[in-house]
């Protein structure tokens, strides 16, 4: 079969199979080698099809792939789930759109990303705040409409209508409490309703209706015939992450298919909110032929496998001990007042670590419940002068909070009066600066100050027409490619109806990016105005391709919802930086799914409550509207409890497991925010440390 | 085990095994000593019990600076004398710390998401603010209803004085319902429909819960809670699931109350609902309960504590504090308070019925021995304001120099008394310390960071370039920045920057040459140096202000700071602004340098970091100036009481006047009075109950009560030495003079005769 040996049960020559093992086993490894054993065995790349949850743990097989010469990258599709749903519900459109209650199906679809859904949502959502719909919770409008279209997502996996949500809901919350939440139920009920009465309209697609259109399609005999022979071999990466409704389609599947394999991992399921179903994922065994378990870990050493031990028996874990007296378990607490002290503590063990013990950054992860832009900054600051390379993971920043990004939609506010935006002199200051190659930041202050006239028929003033005296302070040089900019802006003003997408590109490509301003020889801020031309074409291609709103309208909506942070810039090549010679900050829950071992972790505000996942939402739940919870129980505290616990169990010995060498823990007394901290991170560690009683940075411990 | 020593009644306190208990504690009787004790004990017992793993003592206090004094306490006790982990098996809180505690555990639970922010004072006043401006323009003439129009020539000056004075007016009326409705758990909407099914008019009340549900919308679509919110959540989530308060019982299966005087209706509520009505512990002293007024602080739910049939009372009455004399003239206080005649019965209730007892011999900590009183009241002296400050000055200036070693505070009644004390002082070259705004360190950090926002607002600004040089750059860059020389450089340099119109050449020199050239030759080559320095310094922080707000200011922060408290709370200020500016994307430099304002100016506050992260700590031979209530908890040597009139400590006589009371609102009505009475009769449901004025002369006598507990705390804060003075007030010249507090004349009058005696 391969290199790996484990603990085999089923059939001599299993045609599909599941592997599973904890982390760290080889799992992975052995699904890529079976990968190249059919490539070799002469299975054509574009027959195989490799399936994982999330892009980031499609890392692995591209890597391979890329090494080896079969090709292309994309003759073996590594995807996920929701894209091949995606790709599906385009291409046969017509199966399904009259079906499903679309108007007008002979059109094509538009499919929306979960924030212009949000932007969809967003005036249903404000009308019913108004009414004081939602006056029994207290959150604001933008959550509301993300917890709304995460229910419409949570009821398609469900495969039940979208309408009975509330029922569910209502029944987790149970008789006896408040009955004002019910109606918040009902009124976001009454929201989804209407939001999807507005979709079907306009042939929006959301994450719900493709999954919704997806399962249609496999409902009709032709498309299953196309779509299960389409592909002959599958592996699918981290059943444990996937939802029941996948478990479903691979259940469906696997009599379809040459070859397949299975890749479980124990202890995973970490996507829960997302519907992750672990034990579906283990279930799956019982429709392969064969079963392998590896169990041999190349990873943990001996004092993080006590430190496990001892983890399971602070939780409980049934037939755990915990470590012998006397286990020199692998990891050193310290203890801090306050947070920035914290901060310089893993600067400056980091340093000793990377400096005096040679240990690669990209063999250094830190890792938090939450990292703020704060605490990435200061310590990201903090290694910068220690000359210690570092990346971290950025989910999603919102793009008015690049500069490159705010300097572009300053200069498209200020070339069209239309939208009758009018930046604050600072925003233009700071526009020109960037714009302008050789403008200092004094002087572009100067410059605004003069030439800007948000409220008059010329919104720039010429150069030649302020003082001689203040052209001097400001200089002719820059006084000349301020003219230039400024001739370009007003011909693009006279020009109306372009689309801001076209609009961005242009200026970019005609203005900006040329020698003597400001993104000439700027790779960086060219990614960022490509990823702004990308994001306000969906916006317009998705929501409006009807073209019956008039594009500048259509850009000073954009606009608007750009300034209010609502739309996050989506960094492509973020995985690759992940991937290079760096220290790793990420959150927690993050590094997890990234599937990748270290030497050495950093689990920074220990005390935090952040470590322990609060599941009862106001409007949503990702346990009570799974198909696993039956309608009607109440949810409990006990249940809240019991499903905390095994969360934070899982994400505890998790990282432990994706930890090679030794795990340094940090907890500040006062947290980022000034609160004290006393999450229940924190109460494990004292327990373990008064079984272990060991030096604690920061604080005298004395056995008791 | 401990050598500590206890006192018989404070041994009567940490034997407790568990149950309810009150400790009526006097002043300096070692309440916090005991209470850490007794919590150090039961996390022994805990300990012992094998049970830390799952539970805590809980210790609830009353502001930021006790937790951290009860930690620290408490942490020394169970890690020195005991062996134990610091910091494990007890949890010391504010209510507010507490309750967001709690509702951070389960913030689904009572519709809140998990990232559910706190709005800080100034956005929520911000927001009452904009209701208030709003009700007076639409509604406001309801207001002119209960003007005093024989104070006004027309209708028109009325009406100026309504848009003048209206929203100030409003704003605390709505601050009113809002605290009510909160205490009482009532939401704008029940309120609102009780509202509307009475006969009766009531229209305070309706002005108020209107403005109660604008409020809540408007917290409600930022997604946020206030402060009083916290509690009022916590306690629903507590309410609307059983199994999760039980499982907090079995948590904190001992709960130790500190400043219990203090408690409002729903702290009570809360605590008991926590405590399973069980092992609840209250500590307080009835005498000092100082926050009723403005607040919704109650000390007669203390007393009713104490005289519960299962609640056992272990008072601790002995203090080893004050010299004999200063107790007597306390016990003295309580004691005419009780009985006299010239009181209305209902003030004479302001007391609860304690006597301060000096030490037994062989007291660990014996009362003082050497004492001087001296009580500055003489019916033939009027004193005037300025007079008064006079005096006192002269008798530190004439006292400080033979008493070094000794502590000493001038106490005010009122902050603004409090600044001339404190400008006088200055004036006289006389070394002290104030504790009269937010914290100095809160007040430093954000106000030069507040200085080098303003810069960055604007670089062209000399002026701002040379305050950030002067305020800020200067006190960072040069060892000792108070030196002479070092001053007169800073002010040479300071002056040419303030008169720099360009202040590009200095910045950012372009062709036409560097600034710093233009000073000439003889200019000193450090002064250059520095100057170039500063440059280096400012070039960097405009660089990085396109960064968002929250790198900035730690950015700025690292250059700022050095003290770890400091950089902490730059740390906070930049998580607290970057929050405001997502909230506010309109929001631009400026904006923030004012929020930074507010923050040095404590017009906000922070939880966390609102306060001294250890209480303050009385220096010898400097004078602390303070108001009454900050000293709360605090003790000095010799202690000068201050402005000890019938202004600042009325007494429900004829000729006193109130705070509250405003000159254009006709027959003394308190309109917050008002607004509360109708309020709580309307949700009695006995709104035809309401007569009006009666609540205001009600209030009258509730508030000289707490004022006549405020002299008390005043007096009790000396140790050896007690010095009372009064004036005639501001307006004297105008004829409305104040005469001296009735309970001065009284004490004067006994202290005489004890002399005598």
């Amino acid at each position: 079969m391969n290199s790996h040996t484990g603990e085999y049960s089923g059939e001599a020559d299993p045609r599909t199979m599941l592997v599973e093992g904890p982390f760290g086993v080889g799992k992975t490894s052995f699904a890529i080698e079976t990968l190249f054993t059919w490539l070799s065995d002469g299975v054509p790349p574009e027959n195989i099809l490799v399936m994982v949850p999330q892009r980031t743990l499609a890392y692995p097989y591209w890597e391979a792939l890329r090494g080896a010469d079969y090709g292309p990258l994309g003759s073996v599709d590594v995807r996920t789930v929701n894209g091949l749903a995606k790709d599906m519900v385009n291409i046969y459109w017509p199966l399904v759109a009259g079906e499903a209650g679309f108007a007008e199906p002979e059109r094509g679809p538009h499919f929306l990303t979960l924030e212009t859904a949000q932007y969809a949502m967003a005036d249903f959502v404000d009308r019913a705040v108004e009414n004081g719909e939602f006056d029994a919770i207290n959150v604001s409008p933008q959550q509301i409409a993300r917890q709304i279209v995460d229910n419409l997502g949570k009821a398609a996996l469900m495969g039940i209508d979208y309408r009975q949500i509330p029922d569910f809901l209502t029944g987790a919350w149970g008789p006896d409490r408040p009955r004002k939440r019910v109606l918040a139920y009902q009124a976001a009920g009454r929201v989804a309703d209407a939001y999807r009465q507005y979709c079907l309209k306009y042939r929006l697609l959301d994450y719900s209706l493709q999954i919704e259109c997806f399962t249609r399609l496999l409902r009709l005999p032709d498309f299953r015939e196309a779509f299960f022979g389409a592909r002959t071999h599958l592996i699918v990466d981290h059943v444990e992450e996937e939802d029941a409704l996948t478990h479903t389609l691979i259940r469906d599947w696997l009599p379809h298919l040459d070859a397949a394999l299975l890749v479980y991992e124990q202890d995973g399921g970490y996507r829960v909110f997302l519907g992750a179903n672990p034990e579906g994922g283990q279930a799956l065994a019982r429709d392969c032929e064969g079963v392998l378990t590896l169990s041999e870990s190349y990873f943990t050493s001996p004092g993080l496998e006590a430190l496990l031990d001892e983890v399971a028996y602070s939780f409980n874990q049934p037939g755990s001990d915990p470590a012998p007296e006397g286990s020199d378990l692998a990891f050193d607490f310290a203890f801090h007042s306050y947070y920035p002290q914290m901060i310089d503590w893993v600067a400056d063990r980091i340093d000793h670590l990377v400096h005096d013990q040679g240990i690669a950054p990209k063999e250094i992860s830190v890792l938090a419940p939450f990292l703020s832009d704060a605490l990435r900054f200061s310590l990201g600051q903090k290694l910068d002068q220690r000359g210690i390379p570092h990346v971290s993971h950025r989910p999603s920043r919102a793009l008015r909070d690049e500069p490159a990004a705010r300097c572009v939609l300053t200069l498209a506010a200020l070339a069209h009066p239309e939208w009758g935006e009018r930046p604050p002199q600072a925003d233009v200051a700071q526009a020109l600066q960037l714009a302008i190659a050789g403008l200092d930041p004094v002087r572009a202050a100067l410059l605004a100050k003069v030439v800007y006239r948000p409220g008059g028929d010329e919104v720039l003033t010429a150069f030649d027409r302020i003082t001689p005296q203040m052209q001097a302070r400001i200089t002719y040089v820059v006084g000349q490619r301020y003219d230039h900019l400024r001739d370009w802006l007003v011909t693009a003003a006279a020009e109306r109806a372009t689309a801001l997408d076209h609009f961005f590109s242009r200026m970019f490509g005609e203005l900006i990016s040329q020698s003597g301003y400001g993104f000439h020889d700027d790779p960086e801020a060219g990614r960022v105005v490509a990823e702004l031309v990308e994001s306000a074409r969906k916006f317009r291609q998705s929501l409006y391709s009807d073209q019956s709103i008039d594009p500048i309208e259509i850009g000073r909506r954009y606009f608007t919802i750009v300034r209010q942070g609502l739309l996050a810039a989506l960094y492509v090549a973020s995985w690759r930086d992940e991937h290079a010679d760096a220290v790793f900050m990420a959150p927690a829950y993050t590094f997890l799914l990234r599937n990748r071992a270290v030497d050495v972790q950093f689990w920074l505000d220990v005390g935090s409550v952040g470590w322990w996942e609060r599941l009862d939402q106001p409007l949503t739940h990702p346990y009570v509207l799974s198909p696993n919870w039956p309608a009607g129980r109440i949810w409990t505290d006990s249940d809240e409890v019991v499903r905390q616990e095994e969360m934070l169990y899982k994400i505890v010995s998790g990282l432990i497991r994706r930890c090679r060498s030794h795990i340094y823990l940090g907890l500040s007394d006062l947290g980022e925010q000034g609160y004290e901290q006393r999450g229940p991170l924190l109460r494990v560690f004292q327990q373990i440390l008064r079984r272990h009683p060991q030096p604690v940075e920061g604080l005298e411990v004395s056995r008791e | 085990m401990s050598d500590l020593k206890l006192r018989p009644s404070q041994e009567e306190v940490v034997s407790y095994t568990g149950g309810k208990m009150a400790v009526a504690a006097v002043p300096g009787s070692g309440k916090t000593f005991t209470l850490s004790y007794l919590a150090a004990e039961l996390v022994t017992r805990l300990s012992a019990e094998n049970r830390l793993d799952e539970q805590e003592v809980l210790i609830v206090t009353f502001t930021n600076p006790a937790v951290n004094s009860f930690r620290h306490r408490i942490s020394n006790l169970v890690q020195q004398e005991r062996g134990l982990l610091p910091y494990v098996g007890y949890r010391v809180r504010t209510l507010h710390g507490l309750a967001h505690d709690i509702v951070r555990m389960r913030p689904g639970l009572v519709g809140l998401s998990e990232s559910f922010e706190i709005l800080d004072e100034r956005v929520t006043s911000t927001i009452i603010r904009d209701m208030a401006e709003r009700w007076i323009r639409t509604d406001g003439d309801m207001l002119l209803d209960y003007f005093d129009f024989t104070r006004f020539e027309d209708i028109e000056s009325a009406s100026r004085t309504l848009r003048r004075k209206g929203v100030d007016l409003v704003e605390s009326l709505a601050y009113e319902v809002i605290r009510l409705g909160k205490d009482n758990l009532w939401e704008p909407d029940e309120m609102a429909e009780v509202l509307n099914r009475t006969d009766f008019d009531l229209p305070l009340a309706r002005m108020g819960i209107d403005l109660y549900a604008g409020y809540q919308r408007g917290l409600g679509y930022r997604g946020a809670v206030d402060f009083d919110d916290l509690v009022r959540y916590a306690m629903a989530a507590l309410e609307s699931d059983p199994e999760f308060l039980a499982r907090l019982r079995v948590r904190w299966p001992y709960i130790l109350e500190d400043e219990a005087q203090d408690s409002s209706k729903l702290q009570n509520d809360m605590l008991r609902l926590l405590s399973g009505d069980g092992n609840w512990v209250r500590v307080g002293d009835p005498n000092q309960s100082i926050y009723t007024t403005f607040t919704t602080a109650d000390s007669n739910l203390l007393r009713r504590f104490i005289d519960e049939d299962d609640v056992a009372n272990h008072p601790l009455p002995v203090s080893g504090r004050s010299a004999p004399p200063v107790i007597t003239l306390a016990n003295h206080l309580v004691e005419w308070t009780g009985e006299s005649s010239l009181l209305p019965d209902r003030l004479r209730r302001a007391f609860y019925a304690q006597k301060i007892e000096p030490t037994a011999p062989g007291d660990p900590q014996p009362n003082p021995v050497e004492s001087f009183i001296y009580l500055d009241w003489d019916p033939e002296k009027n004193v005037t304001p300025e007079s008064e400050i006079d005096r006192v000055l002269r008798s530190l200036e004439r006292w400080l120099p033979d008493h070094k070693d000794w502590t000493v505070a001038v106490l005010v009644p009122e902050n603004s008394r409090g600044f001339k004390i404190a400008e006088a002082l200055k004036e006289r070259d006389i070394e002290y310390e104030e504790l009269l705004r937010s914290t100095s360190s809160t007040r430093d950090a954000a106000s030069r960071l507040q200085v080098v926002f303003d810069f960055l607002a604007d670089p062209t600004d000399g002026r701002r370039l040379g305050t950030l040089f002067r305020d800020v750059w200067w006190m960072l860059a040069v060892p000792d920045p108070e030196h002479d020389d070092a001053i007169r450089v800073g002010d040479q340099v300071y002056r040419a920057l303030n008169k720099l119109r360009t202040t590009e050449d200095f910045l950012w020199p372009g062709p036409e040459g560097d600034w710093i050239d233009s000073l000439g030759d003889d200019l000193d080559e450090s002064v250059r140096a520095l100057l170039e320095q500063f440059r280096a310094q400012a070039q960097f922080w405009l660089n990085a202000s396109s960064l968002p707000v929250d790198q900035l200011t730690l950015t700025i922060s690292q250059a700022l700071f050095t003290g770890q408290a400091d950089i902490a709370l730059g740390h906070k200020i930049a998580v607290v602004l970057g929050s405001i500016a997502v909230n506010n994307p309109e929001y631009r430099l400026p904006h923030l340098a004012q929020e930074l304002r507010s923050i040095s100016q404590n017009e906000r506050r922070f939880l966390g970091f609102d306060d001294a992260a250890e209480g303050y700590e009385p220096k010898k031979g400097v004078v602390t100036v303070a108001t009454m209530h900050a000293a709360k908890g605090l003790e000095w040597d010799r202690v000068y009481l201050m402005a000890v009139n019938n202004y600042s400590f009325p007494a429900a006589q004829p000729a006193d006047s109130y705070i509250a009371e405003k000159w254009f609102i006709r027959d003394d009505l308190n309109l917050q009075a008002e607004v509360h009475e109708q309020v709580e009769l309307l949700m009695a449901g006995k709104a035809g109950e309401y007569v009006e004025g009666r609540a205001s002369r009600e209030a009258r006598i509730d508030y000289a009560a707490e004022r006549l507990r405020l002299l008390y705390v005043g007096i009790t804060r000396a140790k050896r030495d007690l010095v009372i003075t009064w004036n005639m007030g501001r307006f004297w010249e105008q004829g409305r003079e104040n005469s001296a507090a009735a309970a001065l004349i009284e004490l004067t009058g006994f202290w005489e005769r004890e002399l005598k005696s």
